[in-house]
């Protein structure tokens, strides 16, 4: 027998203990808790695996990795106190990359390899819409994917609860609070700015819808290349425009570059009203002539607001969870801790018969759950899969250094005219503000 | 006559920028061999060495930029020890595979010290808009221009006029000659590498000044790419003028076709001189020995 | 027993499969490979149930990416590592491939066995063109030119996409193979995957043994040596271009089949360069090569995620640090790779285990 024969049995046997070896890594618990178990949607009797599909690595990870740390604070907070009907949240973490082949790998594995009782994320528009028949075959409820997105609200899905304000809803609030409270006039003229991608168009479209149905004029909308290392000659065309408002799309990096431009331009006065992308210091920290006229919708309040109730809570969490304030003072935070505290509410209300449909179950029964003042009240019912119905306008304060929000989010609940539900804008008015 | 006036002025100031981080790759380039595919990347390190500069150390924004490149450089030469030298003489295809996995790496380790979120980097150049008979321009654009034409010009009468830069040359020109000839080869090469940074860092810095700075901001090297192929790789010069003509070409393109379209206009110039030129513009046709 | 089989005759020269060896080999990696998704899916070996990390937290339908990726590496690879064409040209094909599928099956409803073979035959076509250039460059601005092919390639995907679909991308329907056997399950994407990536494997074996398969090593060698040694260079180059575009583009419309959706910004220049990392890792110009890169790359970070959340349970501290920043600690640990591969081991992963064969062969006199 030659030694190359025997070297070539070697294998088998390294192979072997390879595996011996990971299975010494394997931790066995077993205590108290609940009796019911079902291994295939990853539900134990001392625990629950819950997954977070979001980006970690790719281009959009600077707002989803404040978003899953939020989400994350939420579920250790539960824990700390106990968990869930006896069993400890446990996140399954998978980077999506902002690549569609690799989020769809993340559900696919979540679904039936490492199985979870429901997942989070899907943040990426082209990767819900690849994950809408999943999702539904799975029969896997997704709790709060970070944006919202007509594909995933309409028609109905069943099984995809969202947590964050669908663009319509913050057109309908931007539109209505330039026409009566910035401007008091309905006769006033709109540029519309947005990035060359699928949400600027349809954002800056609700736009215009709005401010043509109040009579105004929507002069255009000036788009500007995502990437682009400047915004000169967007700015240059609105200060020979003069429009008297300014509509904006895209997000912090955008921003930064935009309010650049503007002021360079000597576009300082013109009010600007943007979208929640927008809302980051470092926007109106780069161009203060044109950030004292800068105005962004949200849903979510975050951390430095110290009057708003629900925030010593939620800093404590993020301490004791390890978070520094450069990841608990963004607002994708604020949105991904109510995002958990929503999960974590769910879970308490599937019971301890947990399983992918009780919990999906749970989710429809939640109603008006307050997050004191982190966000407007949640409420989903068997028809509405949109889960925060209101948003309001808020303007950096530069003494403190923070983003101070113009009034509650009631005042601005009538605006909105929910046109992912209603398929229309009938119900909208410009006069809705409280 | 006024938009197309204005459209050139912005596409100029864009222009040198890409024209300071072209040239610093072409040197990279004609010296070592080596298409750094990471240039984009080490423009960024150098913003960021600059905004810790700024904001860390509270160091005054003239001082802390020069820091920055000089930062910049000493990296530069650093990796040439340590990546770029091992390198040398390996295929085309695996020196561009090895930038890439530095370029990998440098993200990473950015990401690990700064947080995947995005900084605003102060306002460090005064801004004031001056109106010409309807062409506005801002003095921002006056700055980056200046700085950008400055630092190229510094560094041509260093390569033309300097021992090392003749040393630079003659090791460009014919590698084994200069090397029979006394030329340490290690020194020049350490050189173009620091210099080459240091220029990507001055175009990393100028951007940072109106853009936010993120890891992001690197994606922009891959307009500087054309800019190096129309000038043609060999050549310096051809490099600094490829890198005007795309801010403008990409200016005109976004101004007048449409903002989708204008990367893949300069692409498809980039195509056009390639078909026309093979060796572009100013570049030298290779004469190969069978 | 040799080390080395002597072949006496042509016929045993020209056979594909060399050895008994070889054979039995082949043979257990054919049933492993037949049990894989069994394994993958029921998570339990022979009666024995695995747990995740046991399995490094693999799953089946990273398998099938992994499988579809092979079948475009390869194609590079026969391109770029054995012709010594570079091309950045990948994703471009990969939207080209999304494009011509959402052409045929969703606004003409051809049948599935017309639509993969029109992809082929104008991806062959597109290739062909693509390469024209690399008739008048080589080297670094033919990788500059394929870059051109990307930047367009994508626009006009862009523009098609927003033309016909709008804002979300392209959403496609499992095919329906024959009658109604759709390709709607993981298992069923994976067996037919696997005769594809076979097929791809076994005709690219197959040409690099023929006159055609080593004109193009001449050519990459030194292409104008190859000219005076009467090779039809330029006809050479268009051809491997057209062979190796259409074999790329069939890839890209599965892949789109495979996620069911296509959106432009999924072709990256990443996504081009991953391809590139592939052929590099495994080895420039082999086959085998192509099969472990694309492995390498495809499957690291799940493993290292899976190894970290063990470290995590057991040493807090370095958990800790694994943990937050796993993914960067991924991008350095393949970054690192990458450059020691280039720097220390230029004929990549398949050059390491060639080596590694060698020495056990030859045990114990190895150096």
């Amino acid at each position: 027998m030659s030694s190359q024969l025997k070297k070539a049995r070697l294998a088998p046997v390294i192979a072997i203990l390879a595996l011996a070896l990971t299975a010494c890594g394997e931790e066995g618990s077993a205590q108290g808790g609940s009796s019911f178990s079902d291994p295939s949607q990853g539900v134990s009797p001392t625990s629950v695996d819950f997954g977070l599909i979001y980006d970690q690595t790719g281009a959009t990870a600077s707002t989803q990795v404040p978003f899953a740390s939020g989400i994350m604070t939420a579920f250790e907070q539960a824990n700390e106190s106990g968990g869930v009907n006896g069993r400890t949240i446990n996140p399954v973490e998978c980077d999506e990359k902002y690549e569609v082949a690799a989020g769809v790998a993340c559900l696919k594995t979540m679904i039936d390899q490492t199985p979870v009782v429901g997942v989070s994320g899907l943040n990426n528009g082209s990767f819900q819409v690849a994950a809408v028949e999943l999702v539904k075959n799975a029969r896997i409820p997704v709790i709060g994917p970070q944006s919202t997105s007509e594909a995933i609200v309409n028609p109905f899905p069943g099984y995809i609860w969202a947590t964050m304000c669908p663009y319509p809803t913050q057109a309908d609030v931007s539109v209505a609070f330039a026409a009566s409270e910035l401007l008091g006039k309905d006769d006033f003229r709109a540029v519309g700015l947005g990035g060359n991608v699928a949400s600027g168009d349809s954002y800056l479209n609700q736009i215009a819808e709005r401010v043509e149905k109040m009579g105004a004029t929507y002069v255009e909308t000036i788009k500007y290349d995502m990437a682009a290392p400047n915004l000169d000659q967007q700015a240059q065309r609105v200060s020979t425009i003069d429009p008297d408002v300014i509509f904006m799309h895209g997000g912090a990096s955008q921003g930064v570059t935009a309010l650049k431009s503007l002021a360079k331009f000597g576009v300082t006065d013109t009010p600007t009203l943007a979208i929640f992308g927008l809302l980051a210091d470092q926007i109106p920290l780069a161009a203060p002539d044109v950030g004292d006229d800068f105005y962004a919708m949200h849903c979510f309040s975050n951390a430095k607001l110290s009057d708003v109730p629900g925030v010593a809570k939620m800093i404590e969490a993020a301490k004791a969870a390890g978070y520094g304030e450069e990841i608990y003072n963004t607002t994708d935070f604020t949105n991904g801790y109510v995002n958990g505290l929503v999960i974590v509410e769910a879970l308490k209300r599937a019971g301890d018969e947990l399983t992918r449909e009780s919990l999906n179950e749970a989710v429809s029964t939640i109603q008006n759950f307050d997050t004191q003042g982190l966000s407007p009240q949640v409420s989903f019912s068997s028809e509405d899969s949109v889960g925060v119905d209101s948003v309001r306008p808020y303007k950096f304060d530069y003494e403190n250094r923070l983003w101070q929000p113009v009034g509650d989010f009631e005042d601005y609940e009538d605006c909105n005219a929910h046109e992912f539900v209603e398929g229309n804008i009938e119900a909208w008015s410009p006069d809705c503000i409280k | 006559m006024t938009q197309f006036i204005q459209i050139l002025v912005i596409g100029l100031t864009l222009g040198s920028i890409y024209a300071v981080v072209s040239v610093g790759f072409v040197l990279i380039y004609k010296a070592t061999e080596v298409f750094n595919f990471a240039q984009g990347n080490l423009m960024v390190v150098g913003a960021y060495i600059s905004y810790s500069f700024i904001r860390g150390f509270q160091i005054s924004p003239i001082f802390a930029m020069a820091g920055a490149v000089l930062a910049a450089g000493l990296l530069g030469v650093l990796l040439h020890f340590l990546i770029f030298r091992p390198m040398l003489g390996k295929p085309v295809l695996s020196i561009v595979m090895g930038t890439i996995g530095l370029a990998m790496i440098i993200n990473a380790v950015l990401v690990m010290a700064y947080g995947p979120i995005g900084k605003s980097y102060p306002d460090v150049f005064p801004s004031e808009v001056m109106d010409w008979f309807g062409v506005r321009i801002s003095s921002v654009d006056f700055i980056v221009i200046g700085i950008a034409t400055g630092c190229v010009a510094i560094f041509a009468v260093f390569f033309r006029r300097s021992p090392l830069g003749l040393q630079m040359r003659a090791t460009a020109e014919n590698f084994e000659a200069a090397s029979l000839s006394g030329v340490n080869a290690n020194l020049v090469f350490a050189t173009a590498l620091g210099i080459g940074t240091g220029l990507a860092a001055v175009g990393g810095i100028l951007l940072a000044t109106t853009n936010a700075l993120s890891i992001g901001l690197a994606e922009i090297f891959f307009l500087a790419f054309p800019a190096i192929v129309i000038g043609g790789l060999e050549s310096l010069g051809g490099a600094a003028l490829g890198g005007v003509i795309v801010g403008v070409v990409q200016s005109m393109a976004a101004g007048y076709v449409s903002q989708d379209a204008q990367t893949v206009i300069v692409y498809v110039l980039l195509l056009v001189v390639l078909l026309i030129r093979p060796y572009g513009l100013f570049g030298q046709r290779e004469i190969v020995r069978v | 027993m040799p080390t080395k089989t002597i072949n006496s005759s042509y016929r045993a020269d020209n056979r594909l499969i060399q050895s008994r060896a070889r054979w039995t080999w082949l043979a257990i990696l054919g049933l492993g490979l037949l049990y894989l998704p069994h394994l993958l899916l029921n998570r339990e070996f022979l009666g024995l149930t695995l747990s995740n990390s046991q399995l490094l937290g693999l799953s089946l339908s990273q398998i099938n990416v992994a499988l579809l990726f092979i079948i475009a590496a390869v194609a590079l690879n026969v391109l770029t590592g054995y012709t010594g064409l570079i091309s950045l040209g990948n994703a471009g094909f990969f939207a080209l491939g999304a494009a011509l599928v959402a052409v045929f099956d969703l606004q003409h409803d051809l049948p599935f066995v017309l639509v993969l073979p029109s992809v082929a035959i104008i991806g062959a076509l597109v290739g062909v063109i693509v390469g024209i250039p690399a008739l008048r460059v080589r080297g670094l601005y033919l990788l500059l030119a394929t870059l051109a092919f990307h930047q367009i390639a994508g626009y006009l995907f862009l523009e098609y996409q927003q033309a016909n679909y709008g804002e979300i991308g392209v959403i496609y329907a499992p095919p329906e193979v024959i009658g109604r056997w759709a390709l709607n399950s993981e298992t069923r994407w994976y067996f037919f995957l696997l005769v594809l990536t076979t097929m791809t494997l076994v005709g690219a074996n197959n040409l690099l043994r023929t006159r055609q398969g080593r004109a193009l090593v001449a050519i990459r060698d030194h292409d104008i040596a190859a000219a005076s040694a009467g090779i039809d260079v330029n006809g050479v180059k268009l051809r491997v271009f057209g062979m190796s575009s259409a074999v790329i583009t069939v890839a890209g419309a599965l892949y789109a089949w495979y996620l069911g959706v296509a959106e432009a910004s999924m072709f990256s220049i990443h996504f081009a360069l991953d391809f590139i990392a592939m052929i590099i890792i495994g080895g420039l110009g082999s086959i085998n090569g192509a099969v472990l890169g694309v492995l390498l790359i495809q499957l690291l970070p799940q493993v290292i995620t899976t190894v970290s959340a063990q470290v995590t349970s057991t040493s807090p501290m370095v958990g800790e640090l694994l943990g937050r920043n796993g993914p960067q600690l991924n991008d350095i640990i393949l970054g690192l790779i990458i450059i020691l591969i280039v720097i220390f081991k230029p004929a990549g992963l398949n050059g390491i285990w060639l080596s590694l064969k060698r020495s056990f062969v030859r045990w114990p006199y190895t150096s």
